[in-house]
This record gives C-alpha cells, sequence and structure tokens, in this order.
C-alpha cells in the first residue's frame, strides 16, 4: 500500500520526488514515460499511482484512461497547464484527486495520505456493517462489499471517489450534507476556498446516475450550504 | 440564401418569359407587315391586274359599271378599288371617311406625277397606288386598299388559342425547371461555403470545403481559397496553443522541482534560514501565479482558449465565489456579503466568469479598509436583458484619471494600490477580457462616500426555441 509509482517525464523532479517521500515512509518507483507507467500501474505492485498529465507521446489522460479500463488503482494527477478543463476532465475520467503543478510536497503527501486513509475504511467498512452494507433506496442499490452500483436495474461504472461519495450521500439520504463534510469524508482533506472538486465530482455522478424516474435531479444542490440526496418514503 | 436562390429562379424566369412574349409578338406583327418584304413585285402584278379589270369594266360600262365593280370587290374580298382619271377626278363615286378619301386623293396625284407605283406613308394603312394606262392608250390612276392593317390587339385575338393554353405552359414548365438548376448551380456552392464558414467560425478549425464544390469555376476557386485561409488559420492557432502550452510546461517544470528542492531545504535547514525559504516560497508563487495569469490573459486575447460555452444560474454562481472570498477575507479581517441577488440565467464559460467575478472581487477585498465588509449586490433588468452585478469596497479609490487604465495588464496606482499589496496586476485585465467575450463590459467607478465600484454588465440567456446557440 505504502508503494507509489510516480508517472512523470521530468526526470529530475522525480529524483526529487523519491527524496522527498522515502523520509515519509514510501516506497517510490519512477518511470518517465505514458506506455510503461501504463504496465507500471497495472502490475498490482503499487498502491497508488501519481500521474503528470503533460507527458510525451501518450499523454496523462491516455494513460488514466488505460489504466481505468482495467484497475481501480487511486490516481492522482498533476496537471501542469493551470487549465480548469484539464483538471475537470481529469477528474471526470476517474482521477481521484488531481494537485495543480507547481505543488508542495507537503500537500501531495496530504493528499496520499488523505486517499489511504479512505482505502482503508473502505476495506473496514464491510466488516462492521456485514452484510447490511447494502444501500437501496428508490431505484438505487449500491453494494458495499463488492463496491458495485446498480441503478435501474443495469450496473454503474463509478470511481472509487465517485463511490464513496455516493455512500456518504446514501447514508445520510434525505439529509443535507455540508460540502466541508463532504470533502473531510470523501477527499479527506480540509476544504479550502475556490476548491470545486467535490462539485466536480457531484457533477459526474449526476451524469453517470441519471434522474430519477420522476425527471427530478437525484442529488439536490442546497445553496451555500451542501448536497442531499433526494429521499422519499414513496416508492 | 434562399432569397438569392429565389431572386435568380424568378428573374431568369421573367426574362424568359418576356423574351418568349416579345418574339411571339415581333413574329406575328412581321407577318402582317404590308406589303410583306419579298412581296411588293407580287404587289405591283395585283394591282395591275385589278386596275386592268376596273379600267375594262369602265370604258365598257362607264360609272355606274365601276360603282359595282368597286362594291363587288368590297363585299367579296374586303379590297378596296378606286380608279381616278389622269387629271385626278374620281370615276366613280365612292364613300370612305374624309381622312382616308384625302390620303387615296394624294397617293393618285403623286403616283400619277411619278409615274411609280406608291405604297401608303402610313404604314398601319395597307393601300398603294399606280399609273396605268388603258388598251385604248387613256391614262388612269388606280388606287387599291387591302383590309387594314389589324392592331397588335388583334395579333393577339388573331394567335391560335392554343398558345396561351397547354403548349404555354409546357414552355414555361421547361422555362422554370432550366432556371431552377440554373440558380441551384449558382447558389448551392454558396451554401456549402456558408456552411463551412459556419463551421469554422463555430471553432472546428478543420473545416475544409474540398471537393464539396466541384467544376472549375470561381465558386471552386474561391472554396479553394477558403481552404487555403483555414489551412493557415489551423496551423497558426495550432502553433501559438501549442506554444502557449509548451510555455506554461517549460516555465512550471523548474517551478515544481523548486518546490520540491525547497521543502527538502526547509526539512534540513535550521531557523536561521526559515525566514528566507518562505520568502522564496512566497515569490516562486507569485511568479507560479503570473505565469498562469498571462496565459489566461493570452488565451482570452487570442480567443484561443477551449471553454464550454453553457447556460447557467449567475445567482448561485455568486453566491458560491461570495461564500469562497468571504472565507478567504476573514483571515484578514475583512467580510464580503451578498446584498441582493436571485437566479439569473447568462450564457458563457462558466469557468472563465468564475474567475473573472473572483477576479474583481478578491481585488476589492486586498483594497478594502481593515474591518469593512465588500458589498456585492445583483440585479437583472430583464426589460434590457441586462444583469448587473455590483462590487464596491470601501477602499481608498481610485483617481479619477486612472479608472480607465485598471483594466490594462500590469496597471497599478502608484500611491494607493503598490506593489507591496501582492498580486499579479493582471487579475481586473483578465476579467475583462472574460467578461467581454462573454458579451458584456466591466466599468469602474468611484462610489458616493468612498471606495471603488465595479460594475459588470452581462446579457441575460433567453431561451430562443429552434435557434442553435
Amino acid at each position: 500500500m505504502n508503494r507509489i509509482l510516480v508517472i512523470d517525464d521530468d526526470l529530475a523532479l522525480c529524483e526529487l520526488l523519491v527524496e522527498y517521500l522515502i523520509p515519509e515512509g514510501f516506497e517510490v518507483e519512477t518511470v518517465n514515460d505514458g506506455e510503461q507507467g501504463v504496465e507500471a500501474a497495472l502490475s498490482e505492485e503499487y498502491g497508488l499511482v501519481v500521474l503528470d498529465v503533460m507527458l510525451p507521446r501518450m499523454n496523462g489522460f491516455d494513460v488514466l484512461r488505460h489504466i481505468r479500463e482495467k484497475s481501480r488503482i487511486p490516481v492522482i494527477m498533476l496537471t501542469a497547464r493551470g487549465d480548469d478543463i484539464d483538471r475537470i476532465v481529469g477528474l471526470e475520467m476517474g482521477a481521484d484527486d488531481y494537485l495543480p503543478k507547481p505543488f508542495n510536497p507537503r500537500e501531495l503527501v496530504a493528499r496520499i495520505r488523505a486517499i489511504q486513509r479512505r482505502a482503508e475504511s473502505s476495506v473496514d467498512l464491510p466488516q462492521q456493517e456485514s452484510a447490511m452494507g447494502d444501500l437501496q433506496i428508490g431505484d438505487l442499490v449500491l453494494k458495499s462489499r463488492s463496491r458495485e452500483v446498480f441503478c435501474r436495474g443495469g450496473e454503474k461504472e463509478l470511481t472509487s471517489v465517485e463511490f464513496n461519495l455516493l455512500e456518504v450521500l446514501l447514508r445520510r439520504a434525505g439529509q443535507v450534507i455540508s460540502r466541508e463534510d463532504l470533502v473531510q469524508q470523501v477527499l479527506g482533506r480540509q476544504l479550502s476556498p475556490y476548491d470545486r472538486s467535490i462539485d466536480v465530482h457531484i457533477s459526474a455522478l449526476r451524469k453517470k446516475l441519471g434522474p430519477l424516474p420522476q425527471g427530478s435531479e437525484r442529488i439536490k444542490t442546497v445553496r451555500g450550504v451542501g448536497y442531499l440526496y433526494t429521499f422519499s418514503d414513496q416508492p | 440564401m434562399r432569397s438569392l436562390f429565389v431572386k435568380i429562379f424568378l428573374y431568369f424566369l421573367l426574362i424568359i418569359v418576356i423574351s418568349a412574349a416579345i418574339g411571339i409578338v415581333l413574329t406575328y406583327s412581321r407577318d402582317h407587315e404590308f406589303p410583306p418584304m419579298g412581296h411588293k413585285h407580287f404587289a405591283k402584278q395585283a394591282l395591275a391586274e385589278y386596275g386592268r379589270a376596273a379600267v375594262q369594266i369602265y370604258e365598257q360600262g362607264g360609272s355606274p359599271a365601276l360603282e359595282k365593280y368597286m362594291e363587288e370587290m368590297r363585299e367579296t374580298a374586303d379590297v378596296h378599288v378606286f380608279l381616278f382619271s389622269a387629271r385626278g377626278e374620281t370615276l366613280a363615286t365612292f364613300s370612305v371617311p374624309k381622312r382616308i378619301g384625302m390620303l387615296i386623293k394624294r397617293m393618285a396625284e403623286r403616283a400619277y406625277i411619278t409615274d411609280k407605283l406608291i405604297f401608303s406613308e402610313r404604314r398601319e394603312l395597307p393601300w398603294m397606288a399606280s399609273p396605268l394606262s388603258s388598251s385604248s392608250g387613256n391614262r388612269y390612276v388606280i388606287v387599291v386598299g387591302l383590309p387594314e392593317r389589324p392592331a397588335l390587339r388583334h395579333i393577339f385575338k388573331a394567335m391560335p388559342p392554343a398558345i396561351f393554353g397547354s403548349r404555354a405552359l409546357v414552355i414555361l414548365a421547361v422555362a422554370a425547371l432550366v432556371c431552377f438548376f440554373l440558380a441551384r448551380s449558382l447558389t448551392s456552392p454558396i451554401r456549402k461555403l456558408r456552411q463551412a464558414t459556419r463551421q469554422f467560425a463555430g471553432g472546428d478549425l478543420t473545416t475544409r470545403v474540398g471537393t464539396e464544390i466541384q467544376g472549375k469555376g470561381e465558386f471552386s476557386d474561391l472554396g479553394r481559397d477558403f481552404d487555403f485561409m483555414a489551412e493557415r488559420i489551423e496551423t497558426l492557432i495550432t502553433t501559438q496553443k501549442r506554444l502557449l502550452q509548451d510555455i506554461s510546461h517549460e516555465l512550471r517544470s523548474p517551478l515544481a522541482r523548486m518546490a520540491v528542492a525547497l521543502e527538502l531545504a526547509r526539512q534540513r535547514s535550521g531557523n536561521e534560514t526559515r525566514g528566507a525559504l518562505e520568502r522564496i516560497e512566497a515569490e516562486a508563487g507569485q511568479l507560479n501565479e503570473m505565469i498562469g495569469q498571462l496565459l489566461r490573459l493570452t488565451q482570452l486575447e487570442s480567443g484561443i482558449g477551449s471553454y464550454r460555452v453553457e447556460r447557467f444560474d449567475l445567482g448561485a454562481l455568486l453566491r458560491s465565489v461570495v461564500l469562497d472570498a468571504d472565507f478567504e477575507a476573514g483571515g484578514h479581517g475583512r467580510k464580503v456579503t451578498l446584498v441582493a441577488c436571485d437566479s439569473v440565467f447568462v450564457e458563457g464559460a462558466e469557468e472563465m466568469l468564475r474567475r473573472a467575478i473572483e477576479n474583481v472581487i478578491r481585488n476589492a477585498v486586498k483594497y478594502t479598509g481593515g474591518g469593512t465588509t465588500v458589498e456585492v449586490s445583483q440585479v437583472a433588468d430583464r426589460q434590457y436583458g441586462q444583469v448587473q452585478v455590483v462590487v464596491r469596497d470601501r477602499g481608498p479609490g481610485v483617481p479619477e484619471e486612472s479608472l480607465d487604465k485598471l483594466f490594462e495588464p500590469f496597471f497599478r496606482v502608484a500611491d494607493a494600490r503598490d506593489r507591496e499589496s501582492g498580486g499579479t496586476g493582471l487579475g481586473l485585465a483578465i476579467a475583462d477580457r472574460a467578461i467581454r467575450l462573454s458579451g458584456g463590459t466591466i466599468c469602474a467607478e468611484n462610489a458616493i462616500g468612498g471606495g471603488l465600484r465595479v460594475n459588470i454588465m452581462l446579457p441575460i440567456s433567453v431561451r430562443r426555441s429552434g435557434e442553435p446557440k
């Protein structure tokens, strides 16, 4: 779990990251090429991938797409362009988090730890909740143990962040959950101003699940507060 | 486009119909020319024949016989025959209108004097006169009048009705068909070009006319020129886009390495270097911020950024921006409040407008006095389809003469807004470009009672059915 794969074509940065991350208790391998990166990420030897968007030949989005075809390994994207589109596309394609480059390495470590905590807690959850961990609300079924989501009879492909987000919303369906709480519980960090990643995840989730059978939005936005999953007793 | 097609079609059809009509009328009127061209010899012979008969009758039976003959000719053949003596006297009484009588007399005199065949000078009266001698040696003048030439309206009456019936319809249909294809061949290349131009303007830089316009001619030349132009623009824009990305990447890579190295240095150094390292971090952050903003400004000014244009609630956006800004300002002992706001939909790139408004509010937070509140309000004027966002701070304001320059890149008011206050000097320039790109305006004024007021006007989105954005 502590083995981290860094995919970045900047050799000097990779060296510095290794130098910084090893004292923090991680094992770090670096790969400087997209294709090798996909291969290494799918080798199941690593617990997390740090992926740069700007890579020669195969860019970071393509690498992410190839990884996501076969694996749910957590991915942190390093967006270099400072482009909003980049980070939205990255999150929508299933990245678990993103960091704009240049980043503070302390922040990178914090994000890695947050993802690890999330992964651990979701491993623990099924044991605590046992078979009762399955949630069903309306036409939506969420199976905690197998991490599967069925909506309108069909299985939905969710990223791990989206799954965790949906789980948090469903466990407190009908209640408003503040954006601070969601960021804390789902992304494992403090909400900072101008941070819109939780909203991007929500909108990706809405897109994947579609509206309720009667046409209204499943996840309602409560302005200035947060979000809630619509819960009605009437079937 | 439709109208050009209709115009060409109708004009050509009209031209064909008019020329056909003129052709028909001309042909008919020529057929009725008197005497028909090339028939003058025949006319002379006929006249001589009529004359001989009339003279013979006169010399044998006198005036009464001649009158009878004249009567007979008029009734059976609609031919008027008049016989004059050499002295110009009528040899039989006849009744014709006075005008014609005068004409006949004059023609007879002229024929006698010139000793030639005379045609009526007035073309519509098919009369002719000729001198002649009888076998007995007496000289006479014969004047013959054929039936009057039909007037134009009689030509139409005389035409077989079939011309106006099915045959005309067939001709019209053929003409219409030809005109349709002509008009289409002229307008369809224009339509294709227009489609390509619209697609290109809409952002699809790979649009080419290519072989859509076939053949050789002005239109296919125009198509090739369009393709050439499109090729050049595409190359220019992709080059510039790549250059911007490269700049961004190349400038940020050292910054990224620096940030990690800085953190390593911090771990390994003592307290005495902490201040200097913090300073380096702050400056590097500033540099990074500036690179980002410069790139954004370049993207906005060249219009090569890629943005998702959508319809969104400006009110919701304002609420969340104000919430974030208030949180941030709270750390500096200042506040941001939303005074008035309701749901108003606008069209544009939401992220771009969010940044623009964020920049304006952050700027206000930076200059508002300690412990004061920045007021943000939004008023929709639905009558004029405009929504106004006002951001008002409680700072020192800006000298009147500098108000316009506020939105220029790197402009700083020397005294009040100095470098120590931080910022890149690009925030308001970016806001200005972004808002103008969204079809709005932004301006600043000094508020009554102190502080700066920035007014943003944006067009309200009205969803029109069937109109693609």
